[in-house]
């Protein structure tokens, strides 16, 4: 039970105290999933605290699906709960990272214009003059890494968008106001792979960890290949949802 | 080139000529993976044909998954044990013949467990108390493609220790034998990394990477029926999906 610090004199109430350092652990992984929690009693007796405020703090934890009671058996830690549904729908990344009751925010790397890299040129049907804007970005969610991307744009259609676009604003926010891009439709790529050191800096996880990378190619309704998005989404923690048959 | 067969007073598309034999060929073993095709040009002029029908028969190889173009250095044989959506295939076997790929399931183990013992995320399992963990691993050419794990609750599959082998599809055993059609998959997918006896079932390293499925297959009431765990080693599986946009510009 050393994860749980409860001090008598703080500002915090009790419950708030014991909920926040479980929920702390849990987002810091000292709890793992499936870890079973000490009983409401035992919480009771360890600190001398009343059998309300201990159920206070497990309703709370229980309620944001941190936890989650069997019956006669105890509480338990759930599986981190982000659930993405890239596979299934194009909301931008924002929105997925807001479903997932997180506060969005980003992080720009780079933003240059460059020769579109030779490797990419068929996805984009293109000959070699063919020019992109390059951005990387980290997609944050309550200042967590959650998508790391890499996005070529034509340069053709994007040109007022190196100047214009913000550097916390999501690309599609920006891009979705063009009238011409209201029929997007997306091809997704999904691959699981060991990430090169780079990735995992701007993670801030270990070396070597797996995670998704998703190659994304979008197109207007006149078959226009309007972008083309890498994004890295970590393992751990992570979960894509697909409904299926 | 010869195992290129083009009949030009024949009814079949001269395309679809070209086409066929080349995909024959791979098929048959005649082509490898890797082996580099003649160039469109050549073709044309070997064969006499023009080369828009060659560029329509290399196309429809490429999406096909195979043959690749790699730019400036020609196209090439793909062949190597890579599937994509193979989760999503209501037929393993089928799509693996598909690909000129022998197929093969075995069973590695079949027993009963508690409920309490079938892994963490199935908490809306069906609440049964005993449950069949039926083990198997899916090979195409003796490659493994896929290891999956069936947790069944033995109320709703009675003896199913009779039904289950190697030849006989757990897909169908569940549809038509215990009368369970049409079930619906609510799928939770994961990156993860692969455990040494997980390397030694899937044939990969330790360390590498793995795909891994939570499906909790449910009726059209909702009601939830068996779940199921599988793994797929990330160098010979991939994940496609095409999403089309509405006009309501929700992106």
């Amino acid at each position: 039970m050393e994860y749980i610090k409860i001090e008598k004199d703080s500002l915090h109430p009790l419950h708030y105290q014991i909920y926040s350092s479980i929920k702390d652990a849990i987002l810091t992984k000292r709890l793992l999933p499936g870890d079973k929690l000490p009983t409401e009693e035992e919480l009771c007796h360890h600190f001398n605290i009343s059998r309300p405020v201990v159920r206070q703090a497990y309703n709370k934890l229980i309620e944001e699906e941190y936890i989650n009671r069997h019956k006669g058996k105890g509480s338990f830690v759930l599986n981190p709960k982000t659930k993405y549904t890239i596979l299934q729908s194009l909301h931008s990344l924002t929105e997925q990272i807001t479903m997932n009751n997180m506060n969005p925010t980003i992080q720009e790397y780079l933003r240059e214009i460059i020769d579109c890299p030779i490797e990419l040129l068929e996805k984009f049907n293109a000959h070699e003059t063919f020019k992109v804007l390059h951005v990387k970005r980290m997609y944050l969610g309550d200042n967590q890494p959650q998508f790391y991307i890499e996005v070529f744009l034509p340069y053709e259609i994007y040109k007022d968008i190196i100047s214009k676009l913000k550097d916390n604003e999501s690309i599609r926010d920006y891009t979705k106001q063009m009238p011409s891009f209201n029929s997007l439709s997306s091809n997704r790529h999904v691959t699981a792979i060991k990430f090169d050191s780079e990735i995992c800096d701007r993670f801030n996880i270990d070396k070597n960890s797996v995670g998704f990378r998703i190659d994304t190619t979008s197109y207007i309704s006149d078959g226009t290949i309007v972008e083309y998005m890498i994004a890295y989404v970590k393992g751990l923690g992570t979960r894509m949802t697909v409904n299926y048959f | 080139m010869n195992y290129i067969r083009i009949d030009k007073f024949s009814k079949i598309p001269l395309y679809l000529q070209l086409k066929d034999s080349i995909k024959n060929a791979i098929l048959t073993g005649v082509l490898k993976d890797k082996d580099k095709l003649p160039t469109e040009e050549f073709i044309g002029q070997v064969f006499n044909i023009s080369r828009p029908v060659v560029r329509q028969a290399y196309q429809s190889l490429i999406d096909e998954g195979l043959i690749t173009r790699h730019q400036g250095k020609g196209t090439f044989v793909n062949k190597k044990v890579h599937f994509s959506n193979i989760f999503f295939k209501k037929n393993f076997n089928e799509e693996v013949v598909l690909k000129g790929f022998k197929p093969n399931s075995n069973i590695l183990s079949m027993e009963i467990i508690n409920r309490e013992d079938v892994p963490a995320f199935s908490l809306d399992l069906p609440p049964y108390p005993h449950y069949y963990a039926v083990k198997r691993v899916r090979k195409a050419d003796d490659v493994p493609i896929a290891y999956e794990i069936f947790y069944l609750p033995t109320n709703l599959f009675k003896n199913l220790d009779r039904y289950i082998t190697n030849e006989m599809s757990i897909t169908n055993i569940i549809t038509e034998i215990y009368n369970f059609p049409n079930l619906l998959g609510e799928c939770v997918i994961s990156a993860i990394e692969v455990d040494e006896s997980l390397a030694s079932i899937l044939k990969v390293e330790p360390e590498s990477v793995a795909i891994k499925f939570d499906i909790l297959h449910y009726n059209h009431n909702k009601v939830p029926v068996f779940f199921k765990l599988s793994y797929f080693p990330g160098e010979r599986n991939s994940i496609d999906v095409e999403i089309k946009g509405d006009n309501d510009g929700i992106h």
